[in-house]
């Protein structure tokens, strides 16, 4: 396989530099730019041109800023009020028709089965004190 | 011609975080409301005394640290004046330590008598004792108000120390005999409730599940006994106080736990079975 050498490269002749007007048009007059349908012009003094660009970007940002906290509102607004309006789930026992005493007897037995029995512990006392 | 460009960027963007706060203050509940709607209990004598042993807990802190402060200022300066205000700070502390005590063994005694229908005998027994231990701080505090010197001081409070261990030993053995009367009571209404499930006439009594039962039941008198046990046989050192609180609470929480297996086997049973 032979390897080319600059030489090769050499000989490949340079593109000519394509024009993309037509022969008849790059005699024509140069065209001006139409004016838009609106009418609306930007104006050649750089204050101005500022001041325009400066208030498109206070419209996008302002566009911005209504639709970001919209949305991170939307969670809290969705969150139901907590435990005020919560409805305990019934347990299964009272979905079935049974006598009132039976009824009551569960429901005695869940409170007393999950009742705190001790609330506090003996004192932790310092047996130190007075053995000088 | 930039400033007023600035000016209105701030303008423009100073109510939105405004609104911004709003909307996050107004999902927030007004926590007074849930706060007002709540019933208030009506106070009993468990949490009368139990309100008591807050304020002698308290109390008992404050005299605490104020010994401390003085039995410090003594080491440091040695005087006449600081020797006497530490032993004035003693005398004030053992008497509210000897207060503190009492009013725990009160509130144990009334605890005590909450669940007392199970095992009246023993509940008894440790009520006379709570009582007269009750009277043995009340008697102490009379004493210590006499103590005018710090060896005498040592000399009761080295007493104290050892008669503590036997005031331990009998607070955590109510303290199991008072959940073990609790738990007592519940398998007495599970007892009752399987007994009156399988008289109802609306459930087959051949069902499978009525023969696990007394199993379990023998599972939660076991362990009540091994729970009482320990609070007996761990004192093997008569000088220094062995907890044995931990053990037994282990043997009581399995009770409480084969309890509440009890409890849902048998609302399975009315849920499967009830006709």
């Amino acid at each position: 396989m032979e390897i080319q050498t600059s030489e090769t490269f050499s000989e490949v002749t340079p593109r000519q530099p394509v024009s993309l007007t037509t022969p008849e048009a790059s005699t024509s007059p140069p065209v001006s730019f139409p004016k838009s349908k609106s009418g609306i012009q930007i104006p050649k003094n750089p204050k101005y041109r500022l001041l325009i660009s400066l208030g498109v970007l206070v419209f996008v940002l302002l566009i911005l800023s209504v639709i970001v906290p919209s949305r991170k509102s939307t969670s809290p607004r969705t969150l139901p009020t907590p435990t005020l309006f919560v409805q305990p789930t019934a347990p299964a026992v009272n979905n079935i028709e049974l006598p009132s005493e039976l009824k009551n007897s569960f429901t005695q037995i869940e409170s007393r089965l999950n009742e705190v029995i001790i609330p506090a512990l003996p004192p932790e006392i310092d047996l130190k004190i007075g053995k000088f | 011609m930039l400033r007023p460009a600035i000016l209105l960027i701030c303008f423009l963007f100073l109510p939105l975080s405004v609104r911004a706060q709003d909307i996050a203050t107004a999902s927030a509940p007004a926590p007074t409301e849930s706060v007002a709607r709540l019933p208030t209990p009506t106070p009993d004598l468990v949490a009368q005394y139990f309100t008591d042993l807050s304020f002698q807990q308290n109390q008992y802190q404050k005299d605490y640290l104020d010994y401390v402060a003085k039995s410090k200022v003594h080491t440091t300066y040695r005087t006449i004046t600081t020797q006497k205000e530490r032993l004035d700070a003693t005398r004030l502390v053992l008497i509210t330590r000897n207060n503190l005590l009492k009013t725990y063994l009160m509130y144990l005694r009334v605890l005590l008598a909450k669940h007392s229908g199970s095992s009246p005998t023993e509940t008894e027994r440790l009520q006379i004792e709570l009582s007269k231990w009750e009277a043995y701080f009340d008697e102490q505090n009379s004493i210590v108000t006499s103590l005018n010197n710090e060896s005498d001081i040592t000399v009761w409070s080295a007493d104290f120390a050892q008669k503590y261990i036997t005031v331990q030993q009998l607070l955590y053995t109510t303290l199991v005999q008072h959940e073990i009367n609790q738990r007592t009571e519940v398998t007495a209404m599970l007892q009752s409730l399987t007994n009156q499930i399988q008289n109802s006439g609306k459930i087959n009594s051949d069902i499978q599940w009525f023969s696990d039962l007394p199993i379990k039941f023998d599972l939660v008198a076991q362990s009540l006994s091994k729970s009482a046990a320990t609070s007996v046989t761990r004192q093997n050192n008569p000088t220094r106080f062995y907890n044995f609180y931990p053990d037994a609470k282990l043997e009581l929480n399995k009770a409480k736990n084969y309890l509440a297996q009890i409890a849902t086997d048998l609302k399975v049973i009315v849920i499967k079975n009830w006709r």
